[in-house]
This record gives C-alpha cells, structure tokens and sequence, in this order.
C-alpha cells in the first residue's frame, strides 16, 4: 500500500480482474457465436492475456525482496511476463482482423 | 552499484521496452494498417468496428509508450531502493513518486479499455458480410 496512491484494490481491479474478465466474456460469446479455427486462436489469446496478470500477481515473485538473486528471478519472470503478454495481444489482434470468414456464397437462383 | 548488477538490469529493462513497448506498438501498427486496408477493400460497411478496432489497437498500442517517454517514469522510481517517504526533502520526492503511480494507474485503465475494444471487435465484428466474389451484393 502506499500511502496517497491508489488502493490496492484499484491496481488489482485494473490489472488482474479486468483483464480476466474481458478474456472471460470473450471467450463466453466467442464460443457462443464463432465456428472454426478462428475460435481457438481467439480463445488461446484471450486465456492468455487474461490469466497471465493474475498469475504474476499470486506469485511470489512478486513480493520478492531486492537483494540480488531474488531481483534477477523477479526481472526475468516480469519480462517472461511481457513477452507472454505480448503474443496474446498478437494473437487477439490477429484473430480480430482475419477471423472475419466470408459468408458462403449462394447458390445461383 | 555492482556491475553485474547494472547489466542485469540494463539487459531486463531493454527487454521489457522491446517487449512491452515496441513490440506492442508493432501489434498495433500492424493490425492498424491491416484494418485500414482491410476496410477500404470491404468499404464502409465495416465502418462501425473498423472504428472500435482502430481505437483500441491505438490505446492498447501507444499508452506503454506514453508510459515510456512521459515524465512521470522517472519518478516512478524514486521509491524502489527504500528512500525515506515522508521526511524533509524526501517528501518532495515522495509526491512525485505518488504522481508517478497514479499516472500509472490511469495508463493501465486506458490499456484495459483498449484491450476490451480490440476484444470486442475481435468476437463481435466477425461474421460480418464479405463481399462476395461474383461482385454480388454482400
């Protein structure tokens, strides 16, 4: 906590619940409404991008102390973290502009 | 500071900016130009989740750059090394480092919005008519 900045509970609203529950909703109407492979590519990015900051927050790295090996262990997760992060929004974003399929063409008449 | 120290850090940080600032710019770059000549090929009838795609690609894409460059990130690490917070000249300090935080914050809401967006258009725009190839109406 620190004192003046913003609670707690608002960086883990932001952080954590409100990407999981964007990827949630996503993932529910996703399955709901698109067929195919585009389906799976969105779900992948969407679990992706919506578990990771809970994962990173539960960790224990996360409160790692700053003496030397624990603050390379807490960098090196924190950029595996990125990275992680980065192929989902990729990937949500790939799913975005591809997955549009075209309607089957009807037949003549 | 101890060499290797500095190396570790310098190493993690270049990561993390190639990681999490230019890479996510790319994306958005990326799926921005796509977008935009995807729905100058479609037209307009893509009109209304071109436009949510595009903005959410812009906030998911430049507010870690904003965060980057912005004149708060500097202050956002005054507090990490255990500098006193609240005595004398450190206060000064500590307020910007409160500054910092929140500015943080409010980056992170713009991220998530942008991430909603782009997710939106991802699930809900799809489906949409494409033109067909006999040059039909959609």
């Amino acid at each position: 906590m620190i004192p003046g900045g913003p609670p707690e509970v608002a960086h883990l609203l932001v952080g954590v619940i409100g990407p999981a529950a964007v990827a949630l909703a996503g993932a529910v109407v996703a399955l709901r409404r698109s067929p195919g492979v585009w389906r799976t590519v969105l779900l992948t990015g969407l679990a992706v991008a919506g578990l990771v900051p809970a994962l990173w927050w539960l960790v224990s790295l996360m409160n790692s102390s700053l003496t030397f090996v624990p603050y390379v262990a807490y960098l090196c997760a924190s950029v595996l973290v990125s990275l992680a992060e980065l192929g989902a929004l990729a990937t949500v974003v790939t799913a975005a502009l591809l997955g549009r399929e075209p309607e089957p063409t009807r037949p003549p008449g | 500071m101890d060499p290797l120290f500095g190396l570790v850090v310098y190493v993690s940080d270049g990561s993390r900016f190639v990681l999490g600032v230019l890479g996510t710019a790319a994306v958005a770059g990326a799926g921005a130009v796509a977008v935009l000549r995807r729905g100058r090929a479609v037209g307009s009838g893509s009109g209304r989740w071109r436009a949510v795609l595009l903005v959410g690609l812009a906030l998911a894409g430049l507010m870690p750059a904003l965060w980057w460059w912005g004149p708060w990130r500097p202050d956002a690490s005054l507090g990490y090394f255990g500098d006193d917070p609240v005595q004398g000249a450190g206060a000064e300090r500590y307020n910007a480092f409160v500054r910092a935080v929140w500015a943080s914050w409010w980056i992170s809401v713009a991220e998530l919005v942008g991430f909603a967006a782009v997710v939106a258009a991802a699930v809900l725009g799809r489906g949409r008519r494409m033109p067909r190839r006999d040059g039909g109406p959609p």
